[in-house]
């Protein structure tokens, strides 16, 4: 019936929709197109990979935070008339090893510090945007991102650091895993636990500092928890989870560009909704158990 | 000299009314944040409020649409959404923060999509996200007014048990506290300040008034009473703080307040850290 239903509608659709592509794959012959398609998968996977591990650690609001304070990066970039993307690249780093140092040394929970950090660093670069008189027009694209303005640049540099990410991953995929899974077992097994962790944290911030072009500093956290997520409901094994997820993340990131394209939405948001889409069908699915719940994670 | 020339203009400036409304205001709501932050620090609820804050776009679009206040749309919209996160949170085996990353973004997501159909409204995005403190009127004076008299009258009464609840709450089980019902009551309350709040600071930066003078607060008080105290103390303090400096800067003026709040947390840090560094005499009392 499910089937019926939705063959239906693809029919009374696609009349309509004719037209659509043709605009639609016009549009993709546009090379700022094709960067922003390529880019938009880079990102989605970077997101997918990294996230797979992030949302298990519990550094869902770690992503967030940074991405928020990311905009006072930007506008340091702006003040010193520095390309933003060279800025942004050690402020994330930065800012990812000062939160674990901050974490360390007060009894301020994590949470409270984080929110802490990231308000006061919005505030403090919404005033200093103030004193930057051509920039002011375009706070929105920094808050909810522009991936049509990506550039080759951000592209091959958005590639290094995928690469970066699956080799160190892929390399030290057991430790990742253990870590991950049951902390004290690595301790135990000798892992450098502190060293393992900085490193993926320092990746982690350089995948948000990247992602936020495409979706803006409100909205980055999303590439790194939505595919998780919704991987997580799906499958069973973690290695099969962290592909799904890796998977997810493109798939969520090319579809939301080819919806944002096709009715002439921002990007950042349909890149989104796209993603949620997405995971409230992988929970309708699965409260119907017509997929199995995961119990392997 | 330029010191008080900005003195003078400060001094004509808090003649006008919207000035004072802007300066009671920013007190009742720094009194609001600064009672609820210290209980929702201590039960971490600081990214709860964050993503009410941030949902409460998704409010302001809505009331927007269906041509209505956006005030009266924002305040049963925070509640209903409080509630039905934590109902969420409950529901499914994911963590929690990974189901408040969600929800947030995927109504920020919607709100900036539903304004981008909204002509006419795109301009002022920006005062939603950052709030503007100088457009509070009487109304929403009355109502921050009421909502702080709730809060304070009813975590008053309470107080033990909040404390309870908030310290050791497997305690306050066993001593019959009613846990539950006293959680989504205070889900209610700081669902309410955080509606209230966002006009004047916007849905960005909501979530400092409640995290920032608790934080400051508890880094410089031992008991729990003083720190409740401070930190509403805190929280009126920096408001004006904030509203005096967007005055005297001509800044924007919930960031300011922001600005401010930060600071005296940055001030309390110093303190804190000169303080808790041992003293040699210090060490050799603590052995005896």
């Amino acid at each position: 019936m499910g089937q019926n239903l939705l063959a239906t509608t693809t029919l009374i659709s696609i009349m309509s929709i004719d037209t659509e592509t043709a605009r639609l794959i016009g549009l993709f012959q546009f090379p700022f197109m094709q960067r922003a398609l390529l880019s938009s998968v880079v990102t989605g996977l970077l997101g997918g990979l990294l996230g797979s591990f992030a949302i298990l650690r519990q550094l869902s609001f770690f992503s967030d935070a940074l991405g928020h304070s990311a905009l006072l990066g930007i506008t340091l970039g702006l003040l010193l008339n520095i390309s933003p993307v060279l800025v942004l690249l050690p402020f994330a780093v930065l800012f990812g090893l000062g939160m674990l140092y901050l974490l360390e040394r007060t009894q301020l929970s994590t949470d409270a510090l984080l929110n802490i950090i990231y308000s006061s660093s919005v505030a403090l670069a919404v005033i200093a945007l103030t004193f930057i008189k051509s920039y002011k027009g375009s706070l929105t694209q920094l808050l909810f991102g522009d991936i049509l303005a990506v550039r080759e640049t951000d592209l091959l540099l958005s590639i290094l650091l995928l690469l970066v990410c699956a080799v160190f991953l892929g390399l030290t995929l057991r430790t990742q895993m253990l870590l991950t899974l049951h902390e004290s077992l690595a301790k135990a097994q000798g892992i450098a636990v502190q060293t393992q962790r900085t490193w993926f944290v320092v990746l982690l911030s350089l995948v948000v500092a990247l992602s936020i072009k495409a979706v803006g500093v409100l909205l980055v956290s999303t590439f790194i928890v939505f595919p998780a997520s919704t991987a997580r409901l799906l499958s069973q094994r973690f290695t099969g989870y962290i592909l799904m997820s890796t998977g997810l993340g493109a798939l969520n990131a090319v579809t939301g560009l080819g919806l944002s394209a096709a009715l002439n939405l921002p990007s950042g948001p349909s890149i989104v909704i796209t993603q949620m889409a997405l995971f409230l069908l992988t929970i309708a699915l699965s409260s119907l158990r017509l997929i199995s719940s995961p119990e392997g994670i | 000299m330029f010191i008080a020339v900005d003195l003078v203009r400060l001094v004509e400036l808090l003649q006008f009314p919207f000035m004072q409304r802007a300066l009671l205001g920013g007190v009742l709501l720094g009194l609001l944040g600064g009672l609820l932050g210290s209980f929702a620090i201590l039960r971490q609820l600081s990214f709860f409020s964050h993503t009410v804050g941030h949902a409460a776009l998704l409010g302001i679009v809505l009331g927007v649409l269906l041509n209505l206040d956006p005030t009266l749309t924002l305040l049963p919209f925070t509640v209903f959404f409080g509630l039905a996160v934590i109902y969420l949170i409950a529901q499914t085996d994911l963590w929690s923060d990974t189901v408040l990353n969600i929800v947030f973004s995927a109504s920020l997501a919607v709100a900036v999509i539903a304004l981008s159909f909204i002509q006419g409204y795109r301009g002022s995005l920006m005062n939603l996200l950052f709030g503007d403190i100088l457009a509070i009127t009487t109304k929403d004076l009355i109502l921050s007014l009421a909502v702080l008299v709730v809060s304070a009258v009813s975590l008053g009464l309470t107080l033990r048990a909040q404390v309870l609840l908030t310290l050791h709450e497997e305690m306050a089980k066993a001593q019959g506290v009613a846990v539950r019902s006293h959680r989504i009551w205070f889900i209610v309350l700081l669902s309410l300040a955080v509606a209230i709040a966002i006009k004047a600071v916007g849905v960005l930066l909501v979530n400092a008034f409640l995290v920032i003078p608790a934080a400051t607060a508890k880094l410089l008080s031992q008991k729990f009473a003083a720190f409740v105290l401070l930190s509403t103390a805190i929280g009126a303090l920096s408001a004006v703080l904030g509203i005096l400096l967007s005055a005297a800067q001509n800044l924007a003026s919930g960031p300011s307040i922001v600005v401010a709040q930060f600071a005296l947390f940055v001030i309390a840090v110093a303190l804190f850290r000169l303080r808790r560094l041992p003293s040699p005499s210090e060490r050799g009392a603590g052995v005896h």
